[in-house]
């Protein structure tokens, strides 16, 4: 009785003033059970201790006996200065009190993230499309609110960690390795490098108090994957099999530390596998390497902050069949920030990189940022100014105001935000059949938001509206004479409905979601105007079970679909609709080691998520996970 | 509440049913037309001259349709790279498909050529022709050919064949000439580099094709009964198949330099410029019809002053292969 009544539970935790402190962390001991959701509110899990402790970035911590049902934890604003920080640079951190429409993942979804890969993310969260293709070295395009994936920031705690060349990232990370993956719908995200108009997957780094936990996975067609977190390190090793068979390997290692006013952290990744084609051209033997480290360091003093940070990466693809290539691209780079937290955050920083590669020659960027950061009761609001090497400069901006009432909280965003040409854009090699275009300006993209929601003891929910447009859309065009170029001629429009929800009835909890997303080219006097753009569904779905049973069993239900995707520009070829389902079987082997059976598309139901490139099928998984205390 | 979710859900889905714009079924115009294959959208319009009507979305092509080749009868057919195959069509009605050669995937077909009922296919990256046939849309066999097959034509008991650069860079191009009955290599003639489109005019002569697209294109001329190269045209730029027009040939180089190579068999041309960049090209009476691939148009233009006399918008992206078709013929 008395288990049921503290899972169906919870408290807020709040700021002096009233307002919620989202993914304030709660935990005893050195180990975190969970944090508090975009409301500040924790739901009890059921196994938490007399007394333990709430720990919030920015503020000092609170240590009690556990709280009633539904009371307040109110948190004093602190420099940090004491305590246990999340933070491992100045800037770095969650985007979700800043970005109302985010999503968090974490603890099982996160190890389904790692197994199943990003296409884990169709259905389950709203407003975003995910196409993973390529083999055991699988290209990532994930489409959020029916904008291009090239309008998608990647990001470790906060800080943007994609390529200039090609703005995305170059390492392949497992997200095993962190304690949770965002994904905020909508641009304008302070911090972010220039490349997220239509959002961003930030990636956050385990807790220095992380306890040892380790997982190992067999899957049945061939995979292996290992992983470890401890006390803010984290290690994954992994042998990935390609939908056709091939095979790759990958690491990647994460580990953050803290001396007195000092953070630093390393974030390193290497992969090696070989790639796989469509099916509508002949084989090939293509092998990619690549490879990304990140290095940074924060020093806080009052109220300034300091963070340095440098990167580097590489990638390597050769084939011999059907024919030759050989191509290589590496990157480093060296970036620097100052930030003043004051009555406004304000952040001035610079970013230069270096860039060699095989097709595009070397070129070195730069550019200087401002952002200025302010929150004031319902109002959040943050403005950037960029001003690059090449003298052009770039504002971006975005104003949320959100109310909280109760379990209930309404918000509307508007936002305007840039894309920068790449190098790939810009200087792409004229070889008679495409060609950069250093003339390429940046496009330009705004959008507007309006939602509710609820988060009650056993239930809680979301719905959002939205709408973009997208104006001097970067896109590759066949020119006069055929060449493909960038260019800045075209323009889109987005419209959608998010829908998102989940019951919890103590022993089972139950969630769904709904997107409703058209997505079109507006490029007047072309034959694509009005036409639904490519990979675009109208609409995804999923819903989801997880129930436990006696004898320590658990069993998970999971199906996700969407609807029918177009391929090319003018809407007249498709990739049908489907769904998929998934099943897991866990069964708690004792306080701390548990073991999971999975099956993976259960009906081995036919798809493609790209056009030529078969999904993934009937895949059995064995999990064995151990979580020290 | 509940209710409220539940009619909410089916209304978007029953809101999120676009479909595939694609071709109706149905009876075409009387008389002459042209029609073209848009080439980024799987799909082939057409525009009846005399009724001045224009047809969007008329069949569908496959994806990528690379060639289009009148047949006679008002049939033709279309070539298509990614789906590997080849549509067969009649110009009496829209939407229907009379027959399809289904080729091996992933090989993507560049061209193909029909002599007496039987078919050939270039298989760009198989380097093989696939051969099948006309009238049970089966495929029969296969013929080995030298890398990078793109451009084949037929005369007689010989099969010409040429090698583009691509996906064999070190491919000197060129065109093979292959018995047909063996399948064994009778010659190799030096058409250049990238030798990329063939076409047997009607005056029986094999027109040649190449460029590398570095303003070095050039027409060779080829006797198919001798095999020799009677004239060789350096007309630079990138020219695509020619069209005859009383005397002369038109050769479209919108991938080059831009408007049209007008040259003749004895080696002699001009350079005729152009407001617009023709991709292909067709005559009709006296009108040119020319496919431009970027502005997703077709110009018309008067064949003896190469004025633009009027425009078609494209149905599709990338309008590319065009052919003129009377039916009486």
């Amino acid at each position: 009785m008395l288990y049921l009544i503290l899972v169906s539970s919870g408290f807020f935790v709040q700021q002096i003033d009233g307002s919620p402190i989202p993914g304030a962390w709660v935990g005893s001991d050195g180990a975190w059970f969970g944090f508090t959701d975009h409301l500040g509110y924790y739901s009890f899990q059921g196994s938490e201790p007399d007394s333990f402790c709430v720990h919030a970035t920015g503020f000092s911590d609170w240590s009690g006996a556990i709280p009633l049902d539904g009371t307040t934890i109110h948190l004093q604003e602190t420099v940090f200065d004491t305590g246990e920080s999340i933070l491992v640079t100045a800037s770095r951190g969650s985007l979700e009190s800043a970005i109302p429409s985010t999503t968090r993942l974490t603890d099982r979804e996160l190890s389904e993230l790692s197994a199943s890969g990003m296409g884990y993310l169709n259905g389950r969260v709203p407003g975003v499309s995910v196409r993973e293709y390529g083999g055991s070295m699988p290209i990532v395009s994930v489409s959020i609110r029916g904008g291009d994936p090239s309008q998608v920031d990647y990001m470790v705690d906060g800080i943007s960690i994609v390529s200039a060349r090609d703005g995305m990232p170059t390492g392949i990370f497992d997200p095993a390795v962190f304690t949770s993956v965002e994904i905020a719908r909508g641009g304008a995200i302070a911090g972010g490098s220039g490349s997220g108009s239509a959002g961003a997957v930030n990636y956050l780094p385990p807790l220095l108090s992380q306890p040892l936990s380790i997982s190992f996975s067999a899957l049945s067609n061939g995979g292996v994957y290992f992983n470890g977190k401890h006390s803010g390190s984290a290690i994954s090793l992994r042998r990935n099999i390609g939908n056709t068979g091939t095979e790759g390997y990958s690491t990647t290692l994460l580990t953050t530390r803290r001396y007195r006013n000092l953070g630093i952290g390393f974030l390193g990744a290497w992969a090696s596998g070989d790639t796989e084609g469509p099916t509508w051209s002949i084989e090939s033997d293509g092998h990619r390497k690549q490879g990304q480290a990140e290095g940074w360091a924060t020093l806080v003093h009052k109220s300034l902050e300091m963070d340095i940070s440098v990167g580097t990466s590489i990638m390597d693809y050769r084939q011999t069949q059907p024919f030759d290539v050989d191509d290589t691209h590496s990157d480093f780079s060296v970036r620097t920030s100052l930030q003043w937290n004051g009555p406004l955050t304000v952040r001035g920083g610079f970013n230069r990189t270096w860039l060699n590669s095989s097709a595009t020659d070397d070129h070195a960027m730069q550019f200087g940022t401002i952002h200025v950061t302010k929150q004031y009761n319902l109002l959040f609001a943050n403005m950037g100014l960029r001003v690059a090497s090449d003298g052009n400069t770039h504002l971006s901006g975005r104003v949320t105001v959100e109310k909280h009432r109760e379990s209930f909280h309404l918000f509307t965003s508007a936002f305007s935000d840039f894309r920068a040409p790449t190098v790939n854009d810009l200087y792409w090699p004229s070889d008679g059949y495409t060609s950069g275009n250093p003339e390429l300006e940046s496009e330009r993209t705004t959008g507007a938001e309006i939602g509710a929601g609820w988060n009650g003891i056993s239930s809680s929910g979301d719905i959002c509206g939205f709408i973009t447009r997208s104006n001097d859309l970067i896109m590759w065009l066949p020119d006069d004479s055929g060449v493909w170029s960038p260019s800045n001629i075209s323009s889109s429009f987005s419209k959608g409905v998010e829908l998102s929800s989940s019951f919890d009835m103590g022993f089972a909890t139950f969630s769904g979601t709904f997107t409703w997303n058209i997505a079109t080219d507006e490029t007047t006097d072309t034959p694509r105007e009005g036409m639904l753009l490519p990979y675009r569904p109208e609409y995804t779905w999923g819903g989801g079970s997880y129930i436990e049973l006696p004898l320590g069993l658990a069993v998970e239900l999971n199906v996700n679909g969407m609807g029918k995707r177009f391929t090319n520009r003018t809407q007249s070829e498709y990739l049908s609709e489907y769904w998929i389902a998934h099943a897991a079987l866990k069964r708690e082997l004792s306080h701390s080691v548990s073991m999971e059976l999975g099956v993976g598309n259960i009906f081995n139901t036919v798809y493609e998520e790209t056009n030529g490139y078969a999904g993934r099928g009937r895949t059995l998984r064995m999990t064995l996970e151990y979580t020290g205390e | 509440m509940k209710r409220i979710i539940i009619l909410l859900y089916l209304s978007l889905v029953a809101a999120s049913c676009r479909d595939a714009v694609g071709p109706a079924e149905g009876d075409t115009p009387e008389g002459s037309y042209v029609v073209w294959l848009n080439g980024l959208s799987g799909f082939a319009d057409a525009y009846f001259i005399q009724e001045n009507t224009l047809i969007t979305n008329a069949w569908s092509t496959g994806q990528a349709p690379n060639q289009i080749l009148s047949l006679g009868n008002n049939t033709f057919a279309v070539l298509s790279s990614l789906s590997a195959d080849i549509r067969f069509f009649s110009g009496e009605n829209t939407g229907t498909t009379a027959g399809s050669v289904i080729l091996p995937d992933g090989s993507n077909p560049w061209s193909f050529a029909i002599c007496d009922g039987v078919g050939y296919a270039t298989l760009l990256l198989t380097d093989s022709v696939a051969v099948f046939d006309a009238t049970s849309f089966q495929i029969t066999g296969s013929i080995p050919a030298n890398s990078s097959p793109s451009g084949i034509a037929c005369s007689g008991q010989r099969l010409f064949v040429s090698h583009a650069n691509y996906p064999d860079a070190s491919s000197p191009g060129g065109v093979s000439v292959i018995n047909i009955d063996s399948g064994e290599l009778i010659q190799w003639i030096d058409t250049g580099e990238n030798t990329h489109w063939l076409k047997l005019q009607p005056t029986g002569m094999l027109h040649c094709y190449s460029t590398t697209y570095q303003n070095d294109g050039k027409i060779s001329i080829v006797n198919p009964a001798t095999l020799a190269i009677e004239a060789v045209i350096q007309s630079g730029g990138a020219p695509g198949e020619g069209v005859q027009s009383g005397n002369f040939f038109l050769s479209p180089d919108g991938w080059g330099s831009g408007g049209i190579v007008k040259y003749n068999e004895s080696g002699l041309y001009s350079r005729i410029d152009l407001p617009v960049s023709p991709a292909n090209l067709a005559i009709s009476g006296n009108t040119i019809y020319a496919t431009s691939f970027a502005a997703n148009m077709i110009y018309l233009l008067d064949s003896a002053t190469f004025m633009v006399v009027d425009s078609l918008q494209a149905g599709g992206e990338g309008p590319q292969g065009i052919i003129a078709v009377d039916p009486s013929n």
